[in-house]
């Protein structure tokens, strides 16, 4: 019934049911879930309202996929349902570089809009790590990051405007300049769970005159992470301010020789664009800071290649851990940037304790943390070690007054350490704007929020 | 069966999916890397029959082109997997005839024995040339004769045969000041077909100083062969190219086309398990460059023949990605007086050819090939340079006016 | 309790309580600066939040500020200026200002296309429902996606949905220089000045074109009107960047351009605040987002209405983010009678033009809001869920379905 409606609604190509189909959308790039009992690829909004109109007959979720490539298990089907890819949805729809937007299709592959558009003289800024895979439908999903949101902020700064698709399979929009509730702020970050975007309209940026990057070298990771806070708190906000340790630069030489300094603790990539005054200003000034603070070496990259060279590694990081390691663990929080020394030594305790390597690669200049903690699956002592231990770490970013996620979301992974930054009341809150737009749990459910908490608390 | 150690690398990030050309031309997961990785893991790990129709579709889809290998982070080693699945495959299919034939198996059979025997492959060119000069191909299409005979697509795909073939002889061809000896390897095809390249090859080669030698002990590089899943055949060939090669006294194997030269570069894989020849094998792969290397990397003389064309550059993924070479041809192609080189949107994305692909997969074959030739016209180039003789023989007629030539085709006409 | 829940927290948890329980109403109020951009809320206990002004953390080295919601803007910016900081929020009168009437009207200055809407540089929240549960959202963190952004949602809803006690935002580096570049246009420059002014760089801090409000800002007017605009930048950058502009707004057919470093920020503040100021009880001003590039067209076709009706017309165009702000003024004799056909006639051209400040009590005769979302159901299915006796500033807009 549910297969003959879809391929009714969408023709058959659109519909995959094969054991083979179904087993490649039963994952994401966090964990393994159940086979869903249909994956749909819509080419149209008009097909995604079939397709959630047709699901809410039936009873079956729905989990809206760009890429696949989040980190928390957010388009991971937990209990069968309808998996919709948005992956034919993936058409730069409109570009009006006189008002700096475009609109775009959600399945659009953050890179290639700004790839798309660079002769124009503009780009899209977020830059999530996975932004040469990963959806704008999907970074809309998950609010997503990157190493330059220091400086321009994550993607709801980005996010003019949305065309959704709700749990009844009709459609509704939101603006940032509409009056009344910033439902725009709300959806984006919301992990797909109160409707599904089929088209946003998004911010683009013009793109700097000028651009250095530089990479210092400290002798110790504490030195390097109390230069991040001189940075920032001397009033200088490079576009980009990212921290590796020595675990992770080896990695990322092994994987990329990207020109990063083997024989560091702890390397610094900064980036600074602008006017070439502003640049040269944010050079002098870093400099100073890094040396006082006891960086061995800085250095700055002359060439486009060397540039891209150094990203290129730093983007690549997390995965060139493979390397060194059979399998590893990507925590991911945040705390006020002060914290970051007391954060970095919990996290070097924890994994010491716990007998496990750790490697960290992070968004020093926001207090966005990613410890990797590198394990063998195989080994059921390690297993246990790291999830004790990632559990240490968002326990202590909390106690830090930092948050459980800084970028990656919630998904499956970090449900029950939602009650550890929120109280009920708090996550109550939530479960009632859940309520109001998804009362019946079909979208992306049992996603985000702990089990036990609902709405109920909040009537009066 | 497919070592664990192998896919268990893949952290399904999925970074792989847009450097996948059947990924960008069908937008499923199944089609991409991660999707077939994840299937081999579930046929390694017994959740999915190795006979799952979704599992054998996918394994022959893919190009082989390794692209998602490039794209791969955590260095995941595509290139082996798909051959280890692949050789699985074929197997699998030895150990039971009754199972139905592959798609395009007569053919691909015929080829390997053909590319195999020097003689067989002479003997079918010049057959071939006679069928294409005389219209016998027509008419034999005509009465359905072709069709008949399991031969409809490789008589597509015949290459144009040219009147001299460029046939290996242990004659030295001496550079006036030389510095070294290459080994120029000939190939299979490209002994019949688009000759010139050699002879492009032979000049700059003795232009940069070096001797070249095409010994006649050399065979096809085995590449078809592996990418077949007959692992055994492309070994033998191996062992006859390395012989050759440590009999010839020289220096370099000089390839000129990539998908031979990622070949050659993988002996040292292919043989790693042979003790009387993993080591020979190793030595053999360090020696071997593509000729763009070679070139970039001495001091040739500066062209002096203008080229007025603007020129687009398709990078040919058993350069780009199992080679990871892709500045060396681009800075060859800048010396020459005149030229102005072109943008091409998805350079880097296979054009379909992926050797012996479209007897199998004709469809998705000619799917990439117009994607590729649709780039190549927005690109508003009048000649496309490749370097590698499979892309070319696939591009050739789908984006006729426009020509298609080898990079030191282009450089050696630049040279009086 | 939460943790950081302190005495007037829960005085005003309390009181809500009540009143949802009495199904009391309960009008929120702070400077009164917003006042003209909603409706009056009638017959309610007034909860006065003037005195919840208290800076509840600021962390110079972290550039986070946690302030409660009755602490004016100018109160922040002269603690943050002290550390070299600032917080972009651009509100009128802003030693009145509080931040809750930033966050509750959605207001949006003329820098939000370089340093972000106030609702960009919103990080977290303290709030009371309506039942009075005390509840928090985000932190003070700058990046935090844990669950969904309940702080923001509060942003536009004219305190409708809960009763914001405290706002943590991120704060940014002050500039190092400041400079406001003022100059007339000659007749026929204007349309090139808009699309010099556009392409500048360094990127204008704000800019405006100004037809009009000769009281409320210094300058005079050309005949094309005048613009101002504010370069914040690097010391470094200061006098190259002067250079540039002024060669660009030359290419324009500007000649001259006259310079506040000084006087820039005294200059800046005149320019928010003139389209809150009223010369009298006979004039009503409107803001309409639009398009920058269709700003100028726009602010055009309402001149013209409002010619037609012989009143007189200021208009600000805000040249970077495309809002047209637009006063119209008459003496009494008519005004009342004219103002409802000037009403409808602006609809008709900006049907999303709302009204910020008018006399005679514009908002509430008027069509205050202009368009209403088109996700409006959705808007009051929430107000619905979080305070179903409608307690919360009732017949304020219109999200209990008071206004259509």
């Amino acid at each position: 019934m549910l297969i003959e409606r879809l391929t009714e609604a969408l023709g058959a190509d659109a519909v995959k049911t094969s054991p083979e189909d179904l087993a490649c959308y039963s994952f994401d790039a966090y964990s393994q879930g159940v086979l869903p009992s249909a994956v749909v690829l819509p080419t149209s909004a008009a097909q995604v309202s079939a397709v959630v109109k047709i699901a809410r007959d039936l009873g079956e979720p729905l989990i809206a996929r760009g890429s696949g490539t989040g980190l928390c298990g957010g388009a991971t089907p937990l209990r069968a349902g309808i998996v919709l890819s948005f992956a034919r949805m993936n058409q730069l729809l409109e570009l009006d570089i006189e008002n700096r937007r475009a609109r775009v299709a959600p399945g659009l592959v953050n890179l290639q809009l700004s790839e798309r558009i660079a002769s124009t003289g503009y780009f899209y800024a977020p830059d999530p790590a996975s932004q040469r895979a990963s959806t704008i439908g999907g970074n809309i999903g998950t609010n997503a990051g990157g190493p330059h949101c220091l400086a321009y902020g994550t993607t709801v700064n980005h996010v003019l405007a949305l065309e959704m698709i709700d749990d009844r399979g009709e459609c509704f929009t939101t603006a940032v300049d509409d009056l009344g509730y910033d439902l725009t702020a709300l959806l984006v970050g919301s992990e797909g769970t109160l409707g599904i975007v089929t088209s946003a309209w998004v911010r683009l940026l013009r793109l700097p005159p000028a651009t250095g990057v530089w990479l210092a070298a400290f002798p110790s990771i504490e030195s390097a992470s109390e230069a991040v806070s001189a940075i920032v708190g001397a009033g200088i906000v490079p576009t980009a301010l990212e921290m590796m340790d020595a675990t992770i630069v080896r990695a990322v030489e092994s994987a990329y020789a990207a020109g990063y300094p083997e024989d560091a603790a702890a390397v610094l990539l900064v980036e600074s664009s602008g006017e070439p005054e502003e640049v040269a200003s944010a050079d002098a000034a870093i400099a100073r800071i890094a040396r006082a603070h006891g960086a061995t070496k800085w250095q700055a990259a002359t060439s486009a290649e060397q540039r891209d060279a150094l990203w290129r590694g730093r983007k690549g990081a997390a995965g060139a851990v493979g390397r060194i390691a059979p399998n590893y663990y990507t925590q991911d929080v945040c705390v006020p940037r002060t914290r970051l020394p007391e954060m970095l030594a919990a996290v070097d305790d924890a994994a010491r304790r716990h007998e496990i390597v750790v490697g960290n690669v992070f968004h020093a200049g926001d207090g966005n943390l990613h410890p990797l903690l590198l394990y063998d699956k195989r080994d059921a002592r390690q297993v246990a070690a790291v999830i004790e231990t990632g559990n240490i770490v968002l326990a202590r970013a909390v106690e830090l007054g930092g948050t459980i996620s800084g970028e990656h979301g919630v998904g499956i992974e970090k449900r029950n350490g939602m009650s550890l930054v929120y109280r009920t009341e708090d996550l109550a809150a939530m479960a009632c704007v859940r309520d109001v737009f998804d009362p019946q749990a079909l979208l992306n459910p049992e996603k985000i929020f702990p089990s036990g908490i609902s709405c109920r608390e909040m009537r009066t | 069966m497919i070592d664990a150690s192998l896919y268990d690398r893949c952290v399904r990030c999925g970074l792989c999916l847009t450097s996948c050309p059947t990924y960008t031309e069908t937008m499923t997961e199944t089609s991409g890397p991660r999707g077939r990785i994840s299937l081999m893991k579930a046929v390694a790990e017994g959740e999915l029959s190795e006979d799952a129709p979704g599992y054998v579709a996918q394994m022959s889809e893919c190009l082989g082109c390794r692209a998602c290998e490039a794209a791969c982070p955590s260095g995941v080693p595509y290139g082996e997997l798909i051959e280890a699945a692949r050789a699985s495959l074929h197997e699998r299919a030895v150990a039971n005839p009754a199972r139905p034939p592959k798609r395009g198996g007569r053919e691909l059979s015929l080829l390997l024995n053909a590319v195999e025997r020097p003689s067989w492959l002479h003997a079918g060119a010049r057959l071939l040339r006679f069928a294409q000069r005389s219209g016998a191909f027509a008419i034999a299409r005509r009465i359905g004769l072709l069709r008949a005979l399991g031969l409809e697509g490789a008589a597509r795909m015949a290459p144009p045969i040219d009147a001299h073939f460029e046939i290996p002889d242990d004659a030295v061809l001496r550079a006036s000041a030389s510095r070294g000896r290459a080994f120029l390897h000939l190939g299979c095809i490209a002994q019949c077909s688009s000759t010139g390249i050699h002879r492009a090859a032979i000049k700059l080669l003795l232009l940069a100083g070096l001797d070249v030698v095409r010994p006649s002990e050399q065979r096809c590089c085995g590449a078809l062969a592996a990418h077949a899943g007959e692992l055994e055949r492309a070994r033998a060939l191996a062992r006859a190219n390395i012989t050759a090669f440590e009999r010839s006294g020289a220096d370099v194997v000089a390839i000129d086309a990539a998908g031979c030269g990622a070949q050659c570069k993988g002996y040292g894989h292919l043989l790693a398990d042979d003790p009387a020849w993993a080591a020979r094998a190793k030595a053999f792969s360090e020696r071997v460059r593509d000729i763009s290397e070679i070139l970039a990397a001495c001091e040739l003389p500066a062209p002096s023949i203008p080229l007025a064309a603007r020129v687009a550059y398709q990078e040919p993924c058993h350069l780009v990605h199992a080679q990871r070479i892709t500045n060396a041809p681009k800075r060859l192609l800048a010396t020459i007086p005149g030229i102005e080189l072109v943008p091409l949107e998805e350079a880097t994305l296979c054009c379909g050819g992926a050797g012996v692909y479209a007897i199998g997969e004709p469809e998705m074959s000619a799917r990439l090939r117009e994607r590729k030739a649709d780039a190549i016209r927005r690109s508003g180039a009048s000649v496309i340079a490749s370097a590698n003789i499979g892309c070319m023989l696939q591009l050739r007629d789908a984006i006729a006016p426009l020509q298609v030539r080898h990079v030191v085709e282009l450089l050696a006409d630049a040279y009086a | 309790m939460p943790r950081d829940a302190n005495v007037n927290d829960i005085a005003i948890s309390d009181a809500l309580a009540e009143a949802t329980a009495r199904r009391r109403s309960v009008a929120l109020r702070a400077g009164g600066v917003f006042a003209g951009m909603h409706r009056s809320v009638l017959d309610a206990d007034e909860i006065d939040l003037r005195a919840r002004r208290a800076v509840l953390e600021y962390e110079p080295r972290d550039l986070t500020i946690a302030v409660e919601c009755g602490a004016t803007v100018a109160q922040i910016e002269q603690l943050l200026r002290e550390r070299r900081q600032f917080l972009p929020l651009d509100a009128p009168d802003a030693v009145r200002a509080s931040v809750g009437g930033v966050l509750a009207t959605a207001w949006n200055g003329p820098r939000r296309h370089r340093y972000g809407r106030p609702r960009d540089l919103l990080i977290g929240s303290a709030f009371a429902l309506a039942n009075g549960t005390l509840a928090r959202a985000g932190g003070m963190v700058v990046k935090n996606v844990a669950g969904y952004d309940l702080s923001r949602l509060f942003v536009g809803s004219m305190g409708t949905l809960a009763v914001l006690l405290r706002a943590n935002f991120k704060a940014l580096p002050l500039p190092e220089c400041t400079r406001m570049f003022l100059a007339s246009l000659p007749a026929g420059t204007r349309a090139r000045a808009f699309a010099q002014v556009r392409n500048l760089r360094p990127e204008p801090a704000a800019a405006w074109w100004i037809g009009g409000f000769a009281h409320e800002i210094d300058g005079d007017p050309g005949d094309d009107g005048r613009i101002a605009i504010l370069m914040e930048c690097d010391g470094a950058l200061l006098e190259r960047a002067t250079l540039d502009w002024r060669a660009a707004l030359g290419r324009a057919g500007i000649p001259e351009t006259r310079l506040l470093d000084a006087g820039a920020h005294a200059a800046f503040s005149r320019l928010l605040d003139a389209p809150m100021q009223l010369p009298g009880a006979h004039a009503v001003t409107y803001r309409s987002p639009s398009l920058p590039s269709n700003a100028l067209a726009l602010a055009d076709a309402v001149a013209g209405v409002i010619d037609r009706f012989e009143l007189q017309c200021d208009l600000l165009v805000d040249i970077m983010n495309g809002d047209v702000t637009v006063r119209a003024g008459g003496n009494a004799a008519g005004f009342a009678q004219m103002i409802g056909m000037l009403d409808d006639a602006l609809h008709d051209l900006a049907p999303r033009a709302r009204i910020l400040a008018g006399g005679g009590d514009a908002h509430d005769r008027l069509d205050c809001f202009g368009l209403l979302p088109n996700a409006l159901s959705r808007m009051r299915a929430l107000k619905q869920r979080f305070d179903p006796h409608g307690i919360l500033n009732p017949g304020v807009a219109f999200f209990d379905g008071g206004h259509t």
